[in-house]
């Protein structure tokens, strides 16, 4: 499809193809711009006048308010905002998962820039490396806001980590686009180890860290030895299950063996808990989104009635009820030898299942998207079921959801506030625990501490929705 | 008009080798209600080249769709090279791998680049390794005349191309039959010159086809049966000849008329 | 009333919808099985008389039945499983799966409401849910208007304005709702408004504000209240027939209907004039608040958070119906504007007749989402102790009653009201779409 046959690096606001040189009656002077956009007509003039003079009530009001607030009470509790009541001597545990995180998405998003930039370059398009001036207009708020927040703190190495992963993020990213081309092919990998390596950093490893690491080292070996030829005899074919497996299993023993001590995450909380359940939920609901989408349109009445229940019940009922259903319900079914789990376990759970019926919905419609002559051409081709799915409607659909996808994960993100429900100490939520402490109780603090949850959450939302819109222009321009 | 004289036997095959590669027999095919093609009795012998023309809603389109079981038949048996088209997932998957189909609307899988369009189906389900798919690939758009386009997006090329490259797509597989679908119909005027002279060589190199086409021009040079189809039924079988000189139905006559 | 239903029996009702829509569920699929089994022995009959009979394992129609048992019974297998943990388990705590307690005294009380602690459970139920309707009964057309506004100032040709409304789409897009609500209710209304002994008293008195409540102007009844009603009731259909035969009037001579004003004319005459003859039946009422700030009578009264609630939700929700808007005008065909422009149809009329059709049909499917995000976002509520649903649920959780039914039940009236809802925007949207076409 032909994301790539416009500029894959393209990161104006303009449409494509903007004639660089513009009309002779473009340039307005100063007088003119005010005429033709605030004062065209009588109507227009009187919304000028007033909504300007209401503007600059309100914005007098405001930098009024803001230059009398005192933040003390963010300095003070500035780590139960950002990581909850993570004990002090852990520390370096999150450092090293914030580094972890940004050279997946570093190196990642550096090798897929430059695979698209290859194959434009293959097909004759024009397509230009990212300049550092590009990546920051789009990324701004992101990195903004994290030296907003890490400006609060009483010592500076919040503020070290913060300039260490951006220009670690440059960097990495740098490598992700001059790194080898068998590196680059398996990007996808080496970030999905990284994100791995970085929840065992905190975590410590476990029989699940084991399967884990062992399931990915599975998809790997597979997909290694699938990348040659197909498997034509039936030795062959055994060998291209039972390698992975193996390689799969003893991943499994050597991190089941290491014994690196971890941690738990009963004391996560704040910003921190808020990013991880989000990223979490999706990556629950994305495979579960599929499989529920895939059997609502099947032809099957049991699956697709199933699907249907599912899908409807939860999206027919608020996430705070699902949030006490985790606490009061799910425990409950659980076999009775087991101990309950966590609060956050129990929700994690719960918000993985809420995302996939919702991301099911989304992907419904990029398959209903897709044409059905695709099926019928695939099926011709004598494709079986299985593989028409998985290497034709599939990714088209999915491609074509992207946007929206990005879309739910920004709800999802900003649908943590409700963990309060589910007893998570959330990002949100600090901010009810700054004003409960002795000092600041009863002081009518809320709005500062509100402002502050306020700029968290609305810088990485509005970051996150204008990169979905740059991808659904892409892919409107594309077809 | 005397009826009599009209033939509407499709059973007697013309020209190719003369051996039988599809046989339908008294199929039926109804959409709920809807009668859509009524006891059908068809052979096809290799190598020979079948035109099937007909007014719209004629059914000509569900029957080449029944022979690849794009459709289900309901009633009769449809045997493509020996193989029985039943519900037997086998044969299914088997008649799908012999038999290739091309589409009015070309339906090239637009995510995937023209190389990758051609190699997928023999790399998926006949697992020829991929440097020896590759090279069939090249070899099959040499044929069809768009080498340089291998690493183009089916978006990037125009109508005609695109349906040479989903000919050339079908060939990959080293079918046995080709149905063609109104390969034409959905091409600006000037590009149907192009896809008619691909499916031209293609006959002359031997492989049987159904053309589903109101080419007339193409009928008459390289088809040694035309079928005419009305109303879900076999009306009249011929020669290009024959239609062109004397249709005998007087359904035949006016739907000559209206697209000559 | 002939048949006499409490508040037990309403919530025992919802239970029998739930089974009810289990029961037709499962009878469903078995059904259709059923009809595909039949169907699967009658081709195979079939295939075997015509010899094209495929084997058991790869025959298409017997892998389809085969795939839909293998999945149901592992589906029951799944449930039956988790029954028996979820029985094991609360055997253990010593938790009755009955729902007798609807009847034992709820033990708790909610502001601005006459129940009291001896009420049943069943009673402080509808009590919440009622609390949930009267915020999205009044939540949901404030944020219509205002996303309205705020989706046309977006393409306003006025550039402070539409940058205004893109700035406040942006704004609150991106935040979560909850943290709107929470910032409206302590960080503007608990601490822009004084305390109920210090209450502002604008207009005379006739609005009451303070960080508690706010009281506003109602309407009440005098003698004759009830014959004025049913005059205004007969003004509104004579109003509606006015308008049919302006309409007519219009068609007939192609002379301009001016309905609205003919007919809201029509109303207000018809109505002063009852007023009059029935000597005056109605007078405004006056909020009244005791000097000491506990006692307030008269008007209509709004707690704070349920101000807070429907506020912050509006705000939010707007944002949302803001760009529905937008994009539904937007994606208004240009074709469609060019031919009313070659028709000389006037902007208005532009807008009226061909724009604002087909930009309707547009955004009413989001519409009736959004509205249905609305009515789920009033659980919200739960953070700043308004008693809708969730509130009530959670406060009767504290106070040793069966959770896991409390939550079953709360999770039911939600589901219902979104069954309800999404039941009415798709009848309207089918309207819509079959007068479209």
């Amino acid at each position: 499809m032909a994301e790539q046959q416009i500029n894959p690096n393209f990161l104006g606001e303009e449409p494509l193809g903007a004639p660089t040189i513009r009309p002779p009656h473009s340039k307005l002077s100063a007088g003119e711009w005010l005429k033709t956009n605030l004062f065209n007509s009588r109507l227009n003039s009187i919304i000028t006048v007033v909504v300007g003079a209401l503007l600059f009530w309100c914005g007098y009001l405001f930098v009024r308010w803001i230059i009398d607030i005192d933040f003390t009470i963010i300095r003070d509790t500035l780590r139960v905002f950002m990581i909850g009541s993570f004990p002090d001597d852990e520390l370096w545990r999150l450092w090293g998962q914030a580094y972890l995180l940004v050279l997946a998405i570093g190196f990642g998003s550096g090798a897929h820039a430059r695979r698209n930039h290859d194959q434009a370059l293959l097909q004759g398009v024009a397509s230009d490396e990212q300049s550092l001036w590009s990546l920051a207009r789009r990324y701004w708020p992101i990195i903004a806001v994290l030296v907003f927040f890490a400006s609060f703190a009483k010592t500076f190495s919040p503020m070290l980590l913060v300039i260490t992963s951006v220009l670690l993020a440059v960097a990495t990213r740098w490598l992700g686009w001059v790194a080898p081309a068998a590196l680059r092919l398996r990007a996808g990998f080496i970030a999905a180890a990284a994100v791995i390596a970085s929840m065992l950093v905190v975590a410590g490893t476990s029989k699940f860290g084991g399967v884990v690491v062992g399931l990915l080292l599975f998809a790997w070996a597979a997909t290694e030895l699938r990348r040659g030829d197909p498997a034509t005899s039936r030795a062959q074919q055994a060998v291209r299950w039972l390698v992975p497996l193996a390689v799969g299993i003893v991943a499994y023993l050597v991190i089941a063996a290491i014994g690196f001590e971890g941690f738990g995450w009963k004391d996560w909380g704040g910003f921190h808990v808020s990013v991880f359940t989000a990223v979490a939920g999706i990556a629950i609901g994305l495979p579960g989104g599929v499989l529920l989408a895939l059997g609502r349109r099947s032809d099957l009445p049991v699956v697709k009635t199933a699907s249907v229940i599912f899908i409807e019940f939860v999206r027919g009922v608020p996430l705070i009820s699902l949030l006490i259903f985790s606490i009061v319900f799910l425990p409950l079914f659980l076999p009775p030898a087991w101990e309950t789990p966590t609060q956050l376990t129990l929700a994690i759970v719960v918000i993985g299942g809420f995302s996939a019926a919702y991301i099911a919905e989304i992907v419904r419609g990029g398959l209903q998207a897709v044409a059905k002559g695709q099926t019928e051409a695939a099926q011709a081709l004598g494709l079986s079921p299985g593989a028409m799915q998985r290497l034709i409607v599939l990714p088209q659909a999915l491609r074509a959801v992207i946007p929206a996808m990005v879309g739910q994960f920004i709800s999802l993100f900003k649908d943590t506030s409700l963990l309060f429900a589910a007893g998570v100490l959330e990002f949100l939520g600090a901010s009810t625990i700054a004003n409960n402490q002795p000092q600041f109780l009863g002081k009518g603090l809320a709005p500062v501490t509100l402002l502050f949850v306020a700029i968290g959450y609305w810088a990485f939302s509005y970051t996150m929705s204008r990169e979905s819109r740059l991808l659904e222009r892409r892919l409107d321009t594309g077809r | 008009m005397s009826t009599a004289t009209v033939n509407s036997d499709a059973t007697q095959i013309q020209g190719g080798t003369g051996e039988v590669m599809i046989e339908v027999e008294a199929m039926d095919k109804y959409f709920g209600d809807f009668h859509a093609l009524k006891s059908i009795d068809m052979k096809v012998g290799k190598q020979e080249v079948v035109v099937v023309i007909g007014p719209s809603g004629s059914g000509k389109s569900t029957l080449i769709r029944c022979i690849n079981r794009l459709e289900r038949h309901d009633r009769g048996r449809i045997i493509v090279d020996g193989i029985e088209l039943s519900d037997d997932v086998r044969n299914i998957q088997e008649i799908r791998r012999e038999t290739g189909m091309v589409f009015q609307s070309f339906n090239l899988f637009p995510h995937l680049t023209v190389l990758e369009n051609i190699t997928l189906a023999p790399r998926n389900v006949r697992k020829v390794p991929k440097a020896e798919a590759e090279a069939h690939a090249m070899e099959l758009l040499e044929r069809v005349k768009i080498p340089q386009q291998a690493n183009k997006y089916p978006g990037q090329m125009s109508g005609g191309q695109q349906q040479r490259v989903a000919i050339a797509r079908t060939l990959a597989m080293r079918p046995k039959v080709v149905l063609f679908d109104e390969p034409t119909s959905a091409l600006d005027p000037e590009m149907v010159k192009e896809v008619l002279d691909t499916m031209q060589d293609l006959a002359n190199d031997g492989m049987t086809m159904i053309c589903v086409t109101h080419e007339m021009g193409f009928a008459r040079e390289v088809a040694d049966r035309v079928v005419f189809m009305a109303d879900g039924a076999i009306v009249e079988v011929g020669s290009p000849e024959h239609f062109f000189t004397n249709p005998q139905e007087d359904r035949t006559k006016l739907f000559l008329s209206q697209i000559l | 009333m002939l048949l006499a239903i409490d508040d037990t029996d309403m919530v025992i009702g919802l239970l029998w919808l739930l089974g009810i829509g289990i029961v037709a569920t499962i009878g469903y699929v078995l059904v259709r099985l059923t009809r595909q089994i039949v169907s699967v022995f009658r081709q195979r009959r079939y295939d075997r008389a015509t010899g094209q009979l495929a084997p058991l394992w790869r025959d298409s129609k017997v892998i389809a039945v085969v795939a839909q048992i293998v999945f149901g019974l592992v589906t029951v297998a799944l449930v039956w499983f988790l029954w028996n943990n979820f029985t094991t388990r609360t055997d253990r705590i010593g938790l009755k799966l009955n729902f007798d307690f609807l009847d034992q005294p709820a033990g708790i009380t909610i502001a601005d409401n006459p129940l009291t602690p001896a009420d049943t459970v069943a009673e402080a139920l509808v009590a919440g849910f009622t609390n949930t309707i009267r915020a999205i009964i009044v939540g949901i057309p404030l944020a219509l208007v205002l996303g309205t506004l705020i989706g046309i100032a977006r393409l306003s040709s006025n550039w402070l304005l539409s940058k205004l409304a893109t700035a406040y789409v942006e704004f609150f897009r991106n935040i979560p709702p909850l943290v709107v609500i929470i910032f409206v209710w302590s960080g503007v209304y608990l601490t822009s408004f004084p305390r109920p002994t210090e209450s502002w008293r604008p207009a005379g008195g006739w609005l009451v504000f303070n960080n508690g409540r706010f009281g506003f102007p109602s309407v009440a009844g005098l003698d004759n209240f009830g014959s004025f009603r049913l005059v205004l009731l007969l003004a509104l259909a004579v109003a509606v027939g006015v308008a049919i035969w302006r309409t007519r009037v219009n068609i007939a001579t192609g002379a301009p209907h001016h309905r609205i004003a003919w007919a809201s004319g029509s109303f207000v005459v018809i109505g002063a004039i009852a007023f009059v003859v029935l000597g005056g039946p109605a007078e405004f009422s006056k909020p009244l608040l005791s000097e000491n700030g506990r006692e307030f009578s008269g008007g209509i009264w709004m707690q704070m958070p349920y101000a807070a609630l429907v506020s912050g939700l509006v705000l939010y929700t707007a944002s949302h119906i803001a760009e529905i808007v937008r994009g539904s005008i937007q994606a208004v065909d240009r074709g469609q504007v060019e031919a009313s422009e070659a028709l000389a149809l006037s902007g208005f009329q532009r807008y009226r007749f061909v724009i604002l059709p087909q930009a309707m049909r547009i955004a009413f499917p989001p519409l009736i989402n959004q509205f249905l995000n609305f009515s789920k976002n009033t659980s919200l509520a739960l953070a700043i102790g308004f008693a809708e649903t969730t509130s009530i649920i959670q406060n009767l959780n504290g106070q040793s009653l069966p959770a896991p039914q409390l939550t079953l039940l709360l999770m039911l009236m939600y589901l219902l009201l979104s069954l309800v809802l999404s039941l009415i925007g798709n009848f309207i949207n089918r309207r819509l779409q079959i007068v479209g076409r």
